[in-house]
């Protein structure tokens, strides 16, 4: 794509400004749009369904309704990204449901890998800190606590599913679920306070 | 400040509640408790801050080359006039549809969803929209308007009772309604109690245990 791309400056664009760019039908903002946010939503995709082809439906499925509802985004009500990975994750979620899929072993995911959500380069510093505490405190939670967290949070689980899959009391899995967000809210509180 | 008792538990079910996985009844004894209680609902909106922070550890993965072509070249940009909603408009669309099931039956799936834009390019994407059935041969088809209504097309499926039903955008499932197909392709529509920016994804359950959906 040759000639002057307005949405590749050197500064870079809001998300307010893109989404304002693709309400009047602005298909570089749509471009620009798609590709700052397409490892994210891929990836998240991938990482709940685990097979390319559907996540890819996903993820194109996630865009279109971002654009749909491009004119009506409110920014008060939370950032860009964290709509798109709502709308990705309930997706890629009611997709696993209807296949009646299990799954994956959560202490498989890649989450907790050394390169996993690491910040890319135009994420901004605020943000990098947020997924570093995060990840720190997912990974000194005990291994059931991260297990019941990240099968709610990334499958969709109700306490109930996870207490079958588990073999434990409903009680103590929803115990689990809270000490977990809990310790996750916290870490975030740590970083906010100073 | 002594804190309600209802608070007690509504904290305990505050997590289930913002990962989306607490169910229905005791989720609308919470949100109700939430619209009155101003402690509960800062203590929602900090729990949301690390479920959706949770979201953004999953790894960032490039998909295939040519994606976001593919997604913007799928996007209808919105037209600014205003399609009049009448009743010789609905007769229009109803023919359109019509000529479109005529015309997409046989088509390959991926040749489907691009007939599906251009058909919706056609009378202008934000009143008709049209998804392709997941887990069955057929389409779904949707329409906004007063009132707003879908239609289902069966190309080939299992012979029986089919149940329909809603997913609307805040996760809530509602009964639409069964048909039978005793030959394929068998069609079923009816009105949708709710405006069809609110619809999330058609299920449909099918006579032989199976299911399908479409999602919008």
């Amino acid at each position: 794509m040759g000639g002057f791309e307005p949405y590749r400056a050197v500064w870079s664009p809001s998300d307010e400004a893109l989404l304002a760019g693709l309400s009047s039908g602005d298909a570089q903002a749509a471009t620009a749009f798609v590709r700052r946010y397409q490892a994210r939503v891929f990836g998240l995709a991938l990482t709940i369904v685990g097979d390319r082809a559907l996540a890819e439906e996903i993820a194109q499925e996630t865009f279109l309704k971002a654009f749909q509802h491009a004119a009506t985004f409110d920014p008060r009500r939370g950032k860009v990204v964290t709509w798109l990975l709502s709308v990705a994750r309930n997706s890629a979620i009611d997709a696993l449901r209807l296949r009646r899929a299990l799954p994956t072993d959560p202490e498989t995911l890649s989450l907790l890998r050394a390169s996993a959500g690491e910040p890319g380069p135009e994420e901004a510093p605020v943000q990098a800190d947020e997924i570093e505490a995060l990840k720190r405190a997912l990974a000194g939670l005990p291994a059931e606590q991260r297990r019941a967290l990240v099968l709610a949070a990334f499958y969709g689980r109700t306490g109930r599913e996870i207490a079958e899959l588990e073999g434990a009391p409903l009680g103590t899995i929803k115990t689990r679920i809270r000490t977990a967000l809990i310790k996750l809210r916290s870490a975030l509180e740590v970083r906010h306070g100073g | 400040m002594v804190a309600e008792p209802f608070c007690e538990r509504a904290r305990a079910a505050l997590p289930e509640l913002v990962l989306g996985v607490l169910g229905g009844d005791e989720r609308a004894a919470v949100l109700k408790h939430l619209g009155s209680c101003p402690a509960c609902r800062a203590e929602a909106a900090a729990l949301s801050e690390a479920a959706d922070g949770l979201m953004l550890l999953a790894p960032e993965i490039e998909p295939p080359v040519g994606f976001e072509a593919r997604v913007v070249g799928a996007w209808r940009a919105p037209r600014q006039r205003r399609w009049g909603v009448s009743l010789v408009a609905a007769a229009v669309l109803a023919a359109l549809l019509a000529a479109a099931v005529v015309w997409i039956v046989g088509a390959p799936d991926r040749d489907l969803a691009r007939s599906y834009r251009r058909t919706l390019a056609a009378v202008d994407g934000r009143y008709f929209t049209a998804a392709p059935l997941r887990g069955i041969d057929g389409a779904a088809y949707a329409y906004s308007g007063e009132p707003s209504w879908v239609f289902v097309v069966v190309r080939s499926g299992p012979a029986g009772t089919y149940r329909c039903s809603a997913l609307t955008a805040d996760g809530t499932t509602v009964g639409l309604g069964s048909f039978e197909v005793s030959r394929s392709p068998g069609h079923w529509g009816t009105v949708l109690p709710f405006d069809v920016h609110e619809l999330a994804m058609l299920r449909l359950e099918l006579p032989d245990g199976g299911s399908a959906s479409a999602s919008f």
